[in-house]
């Protein structure tokens, strides 16, 4: 067995869309992987798959990381198999829609406590280890929602994933030269489960299809921006375009826009 | 009496008992501002309201929470609520900084740091924000700091993270409710002599930082207060600050990325830390 073949990668999230995405890309890559969400079922039949298709090994942890020790209990379940997660994604969140004083406070909180707090706490606890190691590879799937300004329904996400940016960044300079990669992935719309969640599916579909891509690609783009060590990747060229719009525009037509997009795609509420 | 009540006007500011807290406390009630002191120190906090109200004949509210706790949030906004107290300015201040490496800091220290910087921030402003909205007028200043503009270096890879959330947080904030009457803003200090430094144990790294770098509380506090009354949702000190993140913006992220590295590599090199 050659090194390469004992190195694990631990999925948060991986039950869907880019998650899952992110599991068949480090499992094609020869990964083994841990697959973590809450929907244990729907874990099991992908890692099923995975061990089939591309003959790697697989572990299943139902976790809701929302819960306060919900990471611990993770980390020590990786800890007593002896499983050494040599890379990390921590690609579990959602939005919460609406106007930001219109959702229930709990949860806004719960969004926090997995898109933020989660992802510390994973990371802090592995790193230590890929560091001893010297290899590690994190992605934080963050969003495009980070690099421009955000609207209504986007307030307190476009905060949380602006700090994964800032934190992937921080944490690949603080890292760089150790054999440990952080970067943080910036997608825009991509298809997966994620405008179902929130229920916004409909406006969504009338989106034009360029401003769209697929999980597969997201994740295989973000297999190779952790692989070279960016810090910080963002998908596509659409999306691309418009990271850059946003850091060189006007501010004021920035904020036009963004009102504007605010009204036509965001369900009104009070 | 009862005119004046109706026209009072109440200003929040969390971490009041220091640096620049104090200092937003101080402006706020030279300006007429009743003000709510926020933070652990309640002989600190219950001094200062004293003071203020000698000074200026405003009346002051402490309340001595510690906004690393669960639930300590709620039980501000409750204790505002139950004075019928309407806020119409909400200073979110109160931070600290940690030293050392990501791995090398207490996940216990991290935890409270997620608490007081990104948490306490975003749940004070949904606590403030329906009262500020119906009554069609609010100020929020959030003060988050230049480590959330500027790449960050060693020992602040959480704490410039907490600060990109401020400012994102608050320009999107700016964004969803500048139409309904409610100004927010971040303002980012730079270097700014308080007592931040001690409890980070930074005080070596910044001692020999020149006198152009720094600023007073009080200058930020005033540029808090105008940035937020003019509607710009980001605020950064004039001068050196201002220039940096101008001349840095315009470099190539390659660029910024080789100098932290380089300043990492000189920081891990000299320092304990
Ligand atoms: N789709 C987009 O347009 C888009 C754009 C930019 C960024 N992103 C980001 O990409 C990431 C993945 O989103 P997606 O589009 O793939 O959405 P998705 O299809 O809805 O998948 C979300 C995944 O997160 C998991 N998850 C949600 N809450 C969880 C919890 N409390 N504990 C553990 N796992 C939890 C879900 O699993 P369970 O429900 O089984 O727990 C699911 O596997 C998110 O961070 C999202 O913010 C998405
Ligand atoms: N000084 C700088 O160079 C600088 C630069 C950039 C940004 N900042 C930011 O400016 C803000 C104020 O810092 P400062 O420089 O004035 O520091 P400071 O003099 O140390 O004051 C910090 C204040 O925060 C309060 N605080 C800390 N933890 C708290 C908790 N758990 N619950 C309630 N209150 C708490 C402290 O009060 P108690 O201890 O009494 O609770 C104190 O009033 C912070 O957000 C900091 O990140 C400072």
């Amino acid at each position: 067995m050659t090194e390469r073949e004992q190195r694990w990668a631990l999925i948060t999230g991986a039950s869907a869309g880019i998650g899952e995405e992110c599991a068949n890309v480090f499992a094609q890559n020869g990964f083994n992987v841990v697959l973590v969400a809450r929907r244990e079922d729907r874990l099991r039949k992908h890692a099923n798959w995975l061990e089939s298709k591309y003959g790697v090994e697989t572990h299943v942890i139902q976790a809701d990381l929302e819960k306060a020790d919900a990471c611990h209990a993770v980390f020590d379940e990786t800890e007593r198999m002896g499983l050494e997660i040599s890379a990390l994604v921590n690609n579990a969140g959602y939005g919460v829609p609406g106007h930001f004083s219109a959702s229930e406070w709990a949860h806004h909180e719960a969004s926090i406590e997995l898109m933020v707090t989660a992802v510390c706490r994973l990371t802090y606890l592995y790193l230590a280890k890929m560091k001893e190691h010297h290899y590690g590879r994190i992605i934080n799937v963050a969003s495009l929602a980070a690099l421009v300004p955000g609207s209504a329904g986007h307030t307190l996400y476009g905060a949380q994933k602006a700090f994964l940016v800032k934190f992937s960044q921080s944490l690949w300079a603080e890292n760089y030269g150790s054999g440990v990669h952080v970067s943080a992935l910036c997608p825009g719309f991509t298809y997966s489960e994620f405008h179902d969640v929130i229920g916004v599916r409909e406006q969504m579909s009338e989106l034009p299809k360029f401003m769209w891509m697929d999980a597969k690609t997201v994740a295989e783009q973000g297999f190779q921006a952790v692989m070279d060590n960016k810090p910080v990747y963002v998908n596509g060229r659409w999306n691309k375009f418009v990271a850059w719009m946003a850091r060189h525009l006007p501010p004021s037509l920035i904020e036009a826009i963004i009102r504007r997009q605010s009204a036509k795609v965001r369900r009104q509420e009070v | 009496m009862n005119t004046d009540q109706a026209r009072e006007r109440w200003a929040l500011v969390t971490g009041a008992s220091a640096g620049i807290g104090t200092a937003f406390a101080r402006d706020l009630a030279a300006r007429g501002f009743n003000v709510v002191l926020v933070a652990r120190r309640a002989e600190r906090l219950n001094q200062l309201g004293a003071e203020l109200e000698d000074q200026h004949g405003i009346k002051t509210l402490v309340a001595a929470v510690d906004l690393s706790q669960g639930g300590a949030r709620e039980r501000l906004f409750k204790a505002t609520e139950a004075q019928n107290i309407q806020i119409e300015m909400l200073v979110n201040n109160a931070g600290f900084g940690i030293d050392k490496g990501y791995t090398e800091q207490e996940l216990d220290d991290q935890a409270a740091m997620l608490q007081v910087l990104v948490t306490t921030v975003a749940q004070t402003c949904r606590l403030y924000l329906p009262g500020m909205v119906a009554r069609g007028h609010g100020r929020i200043i959030n003060v988050a700091s230049m480590a959330g503009v500027m790449p960050t270096i060693i020992g602040q890879s959480l704490y410039g993270a907490c600060k990109s959330f401020v400012i994102k947080l608050s320009e999107n904030l700016h964004l969803e409710y500048g139409d309904k009457g409610i100004n927010v803003t971040a303002v980012c200090p730079g270097l700014t002599r308080t007592e931040f430094f001690g409890p980070a144990n930074m005080e070596d790294d910044v001692k020999d930082v020149g006198d152009f770098a720094w600023s007073e509380p009080e200058e930020i506090a005033a540029l808090g207060i105008e940035a937020v009354t003019a509607g710009e949702p980001l605020a950064l000190p004039k001068g050196f600050y201002r220039t940096y993140a101008r001349i840095v913006g315009l470099l190539p992220r390659w660029v910024q990325y080789w100098m932290v590295r380089k300043f990492n590599k000189t920081a891990s090199g000299t320092n304990p830390h």
